[in-house]
C-alpha cells in the first residue's frame, strides 16, 4: 500500500509541470542569474581596481597633519581601496581626471573639510564620495567594510554618489571569508527547502475532503487515514530531497558557488535534508489552518517569502537586524536556521553552529507535524 | 443490508436530514429521487461516515458504520457527485491507483482494472489524463474508479449529471448489469425517468425528510390521478373554460395564459370528451399532449412542487 500511493504520488508530482517549475527550475534560473551578476560586479569593481584620486597639496593640506596621516596609511595598506596621488595644483589633478587616471580628485579647505571633484558616477566615485564625507574618522572603517562585506558596499554603489550616510557594524565580521557573497545563495538554499511546503499543501488537498473529491475517495478507502498521508509525505520528501540534491550539485559544480559539499559533505545534506523536511511539514501545518487550495498556496508562497526575506535574502543585514529586535523569531523561521547553519559551517567552520541548527530544523519539523496530526485527526466532518 | 435509524444533520441552524429513517435491501438498486438541496448528498456522506450527524444510527450489514469500519468500507465503492480523481494520472493509472488500495495483490488488481476499464467503455482511452476526456467520459472514468475492487455495495451520487444521452445510457445499463451481478445500488438523481427506469424501489427526499418509499409502481398507485393532459390554445384565456371541471373524470384543470393543463381520475378516458367540449365553444388550439402519471407527478402531488425547478 505504502509504495503503491508513493510510486503514483511520485508520478503525478513530477507531470505537474507547474510544480516542477516553482521547485526546481525557478531556484536554478533564479541562482545562475545572481551568481553570473554577482560574478561581474564583484569583477569589475572590487577585487580589481582600488578608488583612484589625486588630493591638491593646498595651504589647508600642509596645515593638516591627520589628513596627511590618513592618506599615508591607506596608501600603505596593500589591501587598500583607495590610491591617492598628491599633486601640486588643482590644474594638475584636473588634468588626470580628464584623462581617466583618476577617478576624482580631493581638494582640502581649512575647515578639515574635502571637496571631492568628479566627472562621471561610479562605484569608485561612490567610495570616494563616502571617504569625503568621513575621512575624518572613519576612513579606514570602510576600507575595512569593503574587505568583510563588499555586498553593503555595493548596496551603497547603487545608491550613487549621493550616499551620505554609512553605518559600519560590518554583519559577521569573519576572518577567512573566502566567498562573502555566498552568504546570499543561502537564502535561496532556504528558498528552495521552503517551497517544498507547495507540494505538501498539493498533497494535503489530495486528501481533504472539504476541499477536493479526490479527498472524499481517498477517506472511504479501506485503510488509515494517516497511513494515505504519510505515503504522501514520502512521495514529497523523496521529490524535495532530489531537486535540492540536484540544485546543490548544480549550485556548487557547475556555478562555483561553495555550498560546503567538498568541506564538510555531511553537515551540508544534513543541513539540505532538514532543510526539506522543515518546508515539507510546514505546508502540512498551513494547509490544515487555512481552508481552501488556492488560500493554501498564497499562504505558502506568502509564509516563506517572509521567511526569507527575514533571513536575510533581500536585504543581508535583515538577519541581524532580527537578531537584535526580536530574537524570538529564529526559532519559528527555519529559512534563518538554514541560512545560519551554513553560515557558520562555512565561514567559521562551527560545525556545532550548523548542528544546533540542524536539530532546531528537525524539532521545527516535529512540531508542525504533531500539530497538523492534531488537526486533522478528527476523521468526520462538520460540513462537507 | 442499510440501515438509517431517525437520522438528523444539521448545518448551522439549517436541518439538512430531518429525522429520516430507511433500509435498502440486498441486491437491489435504491434510488433517491429529489430536488436540488434536498439532502441526497448529505445522506450519502452520513451513510459513509464522512459527515458527523446530529442523531440517529446507520447499520451497514448489521454492523455500525464508522469512519474506522475498514471491513465494511473494502465492500463499498462510491461514485461522488463531482468527479474525483488525479489530473496527472492517466484513465488506467487513476483506476489502479484506487483500486490498489483495496486490493494489494498485482495479478488480480491488473484484470480488475481491465475489468472495470471495458465494462465503462473506456478502452480507447487508458492512456489520456482526465483532461483530454468528454464531460461523459469523465463520468465514466468517475465510476470506474469506484467500481474496480467489485464492491458489493455502491454508492452513486447523481453520476449522470450533463451528460449526452449515449454516455447516460451506457452508465444506466451499467447500474443494471451490477445490480445484476449482486450489487446492492444506492441511486441519487434528480431524474425521474432515470429513477422510474432503474430503480427497484424510490424513495423521495424533499427537505431532508422521505416522503414516501416504495416501487415506481406503487409510487404512482398512490397518487390519485390519472394523464395529464396539457393543451396549448390559440388565444389566451378564453372564457368558458371552468366548466371543463364539471367533464366526467377531471380531477383538476389548471390555466396558465395559453396552457391548459388537464389532470384526469385514475383510469378515466377524458381526451375524447375534452376535444369535443372545445370544438363546440369553438376554442381554438395548436397542440394537445397526454401523459401518463410519473414520479413527477407523484412528487407534484405529494409537495405541490414540481421536481426540477
Ligand atoms: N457544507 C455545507 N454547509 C452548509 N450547508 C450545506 C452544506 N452542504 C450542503 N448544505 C445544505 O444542505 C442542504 C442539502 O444539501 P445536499 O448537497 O445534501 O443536497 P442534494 O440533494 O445533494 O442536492 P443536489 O441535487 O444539488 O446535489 C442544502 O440546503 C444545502 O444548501
Ligand atoms: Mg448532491
Amino acid at each position: 500500500m505504502f509504495l503503491h500511493v508513493v510510486k503514483y504520488r511520485l508520478l503525478a508530482i513530477i507531470r505537474d509541470r507547474q510544480g516542477m517549475f516553482w521547485m526546481l527550475l525557478f531556484p536554478i534560473l533564479l541562482t545562475s542569474m545572481m551568481s553570473v551578476v554577482m560574478m561581474n560586479l564583484i569583477n569589475e569593481d572590487m577585487s580589481i581596481s582600488p578608488a583612484r584620486a589625486a588630493i591638491v597639496k593646498n595651504a589647508a593640506w600642509n596645515s593638516s597633519a591627520p589628513l596627511q596621516d590618513v592618506i599615508a596609511t591607506l596608501n600603505a595598506d596593500e589591501e587598500s581601496l583607495f590610491v591617492f596621488s598628491p599633486v601640486e595644483t588643482a590644474a594638475e589633478a584636473e588634468q588626470m581626471l580628464a584623462s581617466g587616471d583618476v577617478h576624482g580628485y580631493f581638494i582640502p579647505d581649512a575647515e578639515n573639510g574635502l571637496t571631492l571633484h568628479v566627472i562621471r558616477t561610479g562605484f569608485p566615485q561612490t567610495i570616494l564620495s563616502e571617504f569625503m564625507s568621513s575621512y575624518t574618522s572613519q576612513a579606514r572603517l570602510i576600507s575595512d567594510m569593503f574587505r568583510t562585506d563588499p555586498l553593503k558596499a555595493l548596496a551603497l554603489a547603487a545608491d550613487g554618489i549621493q550616499a551620505s550616510r554609512l553605518t559600519f557594524e560590518p554583519i559577521d565580521p569573519a576572518q577567512n571569508v573566502s566567498n562573502p557573497w555566498g552568504a546570499m545563495f543561502f537564502t535561496l538554499i532556504a528558498m528552495m527547502a521552503l517551497y517544498n511546503a507547495l507540494q505538501s499543501a498539493t498533497e494535503s488537498t489530495a486528501v481533504d475532503p472539504t476541499v477536493y473529491s479526490v479527498g472524499i475517495r481517498q477517506r472511504t478507502m479501506p485503510q488509515h487515514h494517516i497511513s494515505i498521508v504519510l505515503s504522501s509525505f514520502a512521495a514529497v520528501a523523496v521529490m524535495g530531497l532530489l531537486n535540492m540534491a540536484v540544485y546543490l550539485l548544480y549550485g556548487q559544480f557547475l556555478l562555483g558557488l561553495d555550498f560546503g559539499l567538498t568541506a564538510y559533505p555531511l553537515y551540508a545534506a544534513a543541513i539540505a535534508i532538514s532543510g526539506v523536511f522543515a518546508g515539507i511539514a510546514m505546508g502540512f501545518l498551513i494547509s490544515a489552518l487555512v481552508p481552501g487550495k488556492r488560500n493554501r498556496h498564497s499562504a505558502v508562497i506568502a509564509t516563506s517569502m517572509v521567511m526569507v526575506f527575514l533571513a536575510g535574502m533581500m536585504v543581508l543585514q535583515m538577519r541581524q537586524i532580527v537578531r537584535e529586535n526580536a530574537p524570538f523569531l529564529k526559532y519559528l523561521n527555519p529559512a534563518d536556521m538554514i541560512t545560519d547553519a551554513y553560515y557558520g559551517l562555512l565561514y567559521y567552520g562551527d560545525t556545532a553552529r550548523a548542528a544546533r541548527n540542524i536539530v532546531m530544523l528537525l524539532v521545527f519539523t516535529a512540531v508542525c507535524l504533531l500539530l497538523t496530526y492534531t488537526r486533522i485527526r478528527r476523521t468526520r466532518y462538520e460540513h462537507l | 443490508m442499510i440501515q438509517v435509524h431517525d437520522l438528523v444533520k444539521r448545518y448551522g441552524k439549517l436541518v439538512a436530514i430531518d429525522h429520516l429513517s430507511l433500509r435498502i435491501r440486498e441486491n437491489e438498486i435504491y434510488g433517491l429521487l429529489g430536488p436540488n438541496g434536498s439532502g441526497k448528498t448529505t445522506l450519502i456522506n452520513c451513510m459513509l461516515a464522512l459527515l458527523s450527524f446530529d442523531n440517529g444510527e446507520i447499520r451497514i450489514d448489521e454492523k455500525d458504520m464508522s469512519p474506522t469500519a475498514y471491513d465494511l468500507k473494502q465492500k463499498i465503492g462510491i461514485v461522488p457527485q463531482e468527479v474525483a480523481f488525479f489530473d496527472e494520472l492517466t484513465v488506467r493509472e487513476n483506476i489502479d491507483y484506487f483500486c490498489g488500495l483495496y486490493v494489494r495483490d498485482k495479478a488480480s488488481r491488473k484484470s480488475l482494472v481491465d475489468d472495470a476499464i471495458s465494462f465503462t467503455g473506456l478502452s480507447e482511452f487508458v492512456n489520456f489524463r482526465p483532461r483530454k476526456l468528454s464531460g461523459g467520459l469523465k463520468r465514466r472514468l468517475n465510476i470506474a474508479c469506484g467500481i474496480a475492487h467489485k464492491p458489493s455495495i455502491l454508492f452513486l451520487d447523481e453520476p449522470t449529471v450533463a451528460v449526452d444521452p449515449q454516455s447516460r445510457n451506457h452508465i444506466l445499463q451499467g447500474v443494471r448489469a451490477l445490480a445484476k451481478n449482486g450489487v446492492t445500488v444506492v441511486y441519487t438523481t434528480h431524474y425521474m425517468e432515470e429513477a422510474e427506469q432503474i430503480c427497484d424501489r424510490v424513495g423521495i427526499i424533499d427537505k431532508g425528510q422521505l416522503l414516501a418509499e416504495g416501487t415506481p409502481a406503487e409510487l404512482k398507485g398512490m397518487i390519485n390521478t390519472g394523464d395529464t393532459i396539457r393543451i396549448q390554445l390559440i388565444a389566451d384565456k378564453p372564457e368558458a373554460l371552468q366548466e371543463i371541471r364539471k367533464i366526467d373524470g377531471v380531477h383538476s384543470l389548471d390555466v396558465d395564459a395559453d396552457t391548459l393543463t388537464v389532470r384526469t381520475m385514475p383510469g378515466a378516458y377524458v381526451l375524447d370528451r375534452l376535444l369535443r367540449y372545445l370544438h363546440d365553444r369553438e376554442i381554438g388550439y395548436l397542440s394537445v399532449a397526454s401523459e401518463k402519471p410519473s414520479l413527477n407527478t407523484v412528487f407534484l402531488e405529494i409537495t405541490g412542487r414540481e421536481l426540477r425547478d
